[in-house]
């Protein structure tokens, strides 16, 4: 007897049915949305490594006053790179992996909405950071303006800057398609029943962010466009000499800048809230108030930006609003502290490796949020604006805020994703180590930053010596305690203690309901949504 | 989702359509709203001079209303089920049929089979001259159950 898939074929037109392709060639033109998850989860790692080498570099250099290690040109490209790589090229990208690998098993769709599209997304990354990279290389060097690229500094630039721009108008397609991709499926392709407000934070976090990044990249694409028509076209829209204003280029990156800094904390927020739940065996404190806490952090973030720049001068107006707007925005974020704590209350807590990397989080980026108050308040930024006070602020909450919250992700999620426990000793291991050597690292350069250091700068005054050592001792401890982080990884990967689907006895949510490892293929059908598959 | 039409008093028809959980209108004004906020951001910094931001968001807002459009035309895909006098027809397509089968309704059978799983849908198809066709696989499991109570009325 002969079987007709026309009905397959109805529901799914985008993928083979019967499993991977075989070779390398799976990797090249996959349209699985596991496949293209765990892409962009290695590209991430990978990444992680470069961008983290480049820190040790910067680190090394600051060991001791003096120009002892590299050149200046090249500590200025490091600083720069380093920024662009952790941003662009790890912390977005992991997050992007993670919505990939779980938005549709959250939500009971067998796929991302468009799933070649999430491809494309994908591929055009490692060939962005090729050419971006690449510009070390050249003969000019790479960018050393620092990520923000203010003209008319970053004018001076050699011709490598071409290349610079081409890579980030990629990045910056790449992430609008991914945005779009994610936009769609969580609003076409949600489980019958399933409503917005029964949808998991991670996938209400994630459609945020997907908001964010469709407002502002194109404003980033044209900034950059206009510098590249200054530096090689005549045009004059941030060079004073032709009539433009150089600090308008500042008014526009940060119109792009600061939504970028939730686009990289929001999704942290949603992984977050999985965990405390979990690990507390208690449902999500506030669900609604989480949700509506996130969409004004999004909301306030578009009218905050001129808090990067109250020493370029503007008037007290200016300076007042853009201040209390800035802390407006303690107040949902209080809302979310606030929540994770109460769900945490009077649980019946366990701590696994996921619930202790989650816990560091909220404490630490608490201390990253409060530095960011202090900031906010624009006598006492003028004076912390541009040391390492500001460097301090926004490690803290990029470093055990965001990285922190891609591991505990890591941590929870890699059971569903191999089927194989990961080694939990190592894995609580590997985060003492990695939180001690964390504050040994980023703690220290509060002080030296409300002392007066000034950032992006090789040598520095002998009264910095001692708390630079020590941070720099941190630098080396943190770095090399994520080979551990790695060996976890690939331990879990050959082999271990076999997962079963629910994996956490506090689990709640659709992924949680699919074997482990999750089938290549899930949701092919729309699963039912019951009480114990909602996880609010 | 399954709709129901009658035909004819021995004919019925029934449309089968995968879950969308949000409307072609809402996917329009989903589209609207986001365009309405790129296109104000990019015209307000046009307005100050800086115009290069204005390509970058029309063709990000194109891009938008480009990709919703074809995940709800992916959605839309529909199985068309009609039982006639003599004969059941089975059409998949969009708007128009791009596959269709016909097969004698007195040599056609009706199978369905769904394990005590809660998160098992079942597997629901009809039989005739040695070939099988499957229905309802865009469907859940409590739907599937529906569809296949309404077809046994007319399919042995």
């Amino acid at each position: 007897m002969s079987y007709s898939d026309a009905g397959h074929d109805a529901h799914h037109g985008d993928h083979d049915h019967h499993g991977p392709a075989p070779g390398l060639m799976r990797w090249v033109t996959t349209t699985n949305h596991k496949d293209i998850g765990t892409l962009y989860l290695w590209f991430s790692l990978i990444m992680f490594f470069i961008g983290g080498g480049m820190a040790l570099i910067i680190r090394a250099e600051l060991w001791s006053p003096g120009i002892s290690v590299v050149d200046p040109m090249f500590f200025n490209s490091m600083t720069t790179m380093h920024a662009i790589v952790m941003i662009f090229g790890v912390v977005m990208p992991a997050f992007v992996g993670l919505a990939n690998w779980m938005i549709p098993m959250m939500l009971g769709a067998p796929d991302m909405a468009l799933p070649r599209l999430n491809n494309w997304s994908f591929w055009i990354m490692p060939f962005a950071f090729t050419i971006m990279l690449s510009t070390l290389f050249m003969d000019s060097g790479g960018p050393a303006g620092g990520w923000t690229m203010y003209p008319p500094l970053v004018l001076q630039m050699g011709d490598s800057f071409a290349f610079v721009i081409f890579a980030i108008h990629f990045l910056g397609i790449s992430s609008v398609m991914g945005s779009i991709n994610i936009v769609a499926t969580i609003f076409n392709m949600r489980a019958p029943g399933m409503t917005l407000m029964q949808m998991p934070m991670f996938v209400w976090t994630w459609l945020i962010t997907a908001f964010l990044l469709i407002a502002t990249i194109p404003v980033f694409a044209g900034a950059v466009t206009m510098l590249l028509t200054d530096r090689f076209f005549e045009t004059s829209f941030f060079s004073a000499a032709g009539g433009g204003d150089p600090v308008m280029y500042q008014h526009i990156f940060w119109f792009f800048g600061h939504p970028e800094v939730y686009i990289l904390i929001l999704p942290a927020f949603g992984i977050i809230s999985h965990i405390l739940p979990t690990f507390s065996r208690k449902q999500l404190f506030g669900y609604d108030s989480m949700v509506y806490a996130t969409a004004s952090i999004a909301f306030l973030s578009f009218i905050v930006w001129a808090h990067h720049m109250f020493t370029t001068g503007m008037p007290l107006a200016g300076e007042l609003f853009f201040m209390f707007s800035t802390m407006m925005i303690s107040v949902p974020t209080g809302v979310k502290v606030f929540n994770w704590v109460s769900t945490m209350w009077r649980g019946s807590m366990t701590f696994e490796t996921p619930m202790l990397f989650a816990i560091g989080f909220v404490i630490m980026f608490t201390i990253g949020g409060l530095s960011g108050l202090m900031l906010a308040i624009t006598p006492a930024d003028i004076q912390y604006h541009d040391t390492y006070f500001v460097v301090a602020h926004f490690h803290y909450v990029l470093v055990p805020g965001a990285i922190y919250s891609i591991m505990a992700a890591t941590y929870f999620w890699i059971p569903k994703w191999t089927g194989n426990m990961y080694d939990e000793k190592l894995g609580k291991l590997h985060f003492w180590i990695s939180t001690i050597f964390v504050n040994v690292l980023f703690f220290p350069m509060h002080f030296v930053g409300l002392a007066g250091m000034p950032r992006r700068i090789p040598d520095y005054s002998l009264q910095f010596a001692d708390w630079n050592m020590i941070a720099t001792i941190g630098a080396f401890g943190f770095g090399f305690s994520q080979l551990m982080f790695v060996y976890i990884i690939f331990k879990c990967i050959k082999g271990g203690e076999k997962a079963t689907g629910e994996v956490w006895e506090g689990a709640r949510g659709l992924e949680w309901t699919v074997d482990s490892p999750a089938p290549y293929h899930t949701f092919e059908e729309s699963p039912t949504i019951t009480p114990s598959t909602i996880t609010r | 989702m399954i709709r129901e039409q009658a035909l004819a008093p021995d004919a019925v028809r029934f449309v089968v359509q995968g879950n969308q959980s949000m409307s072609w209108k809402a996917n329009l004004w989903l589209a609207g709203a986001l365009g309405l906020i790129v296109m104000g951001i990019a015209l307000a910094l046009a307005s100050q001079g800086f115009w290069l931001v204005v390509p970058f968001a029309g063709a990000e807002a194109i891009l938008v209303l480009y990709c919703l459009y074809l995940t709800v035309k992916k959605l839309a895909r529909k199985e068309v089920i009609t039982v006639a006098d003599d004969s059941v027809k089975l059409e998949w397509g969009e708007t128009q049929p791009d596959k269709v089968v016909a097969l004698p309704r007195h040599w056609s059978r009706l199978r369905y089979h769904c394990p005590d799983n809660e998160f098992e849908v079942g597997v629901l198809e009809v039989a005739a001259h040695g070939k099988r066709y499957a229905l309802g696989m865009a469907l859940g499991r409590e739907e599937k159950r529906t569809l296949y109570n309404k077809l046994k009325v007319w399919l042995p």
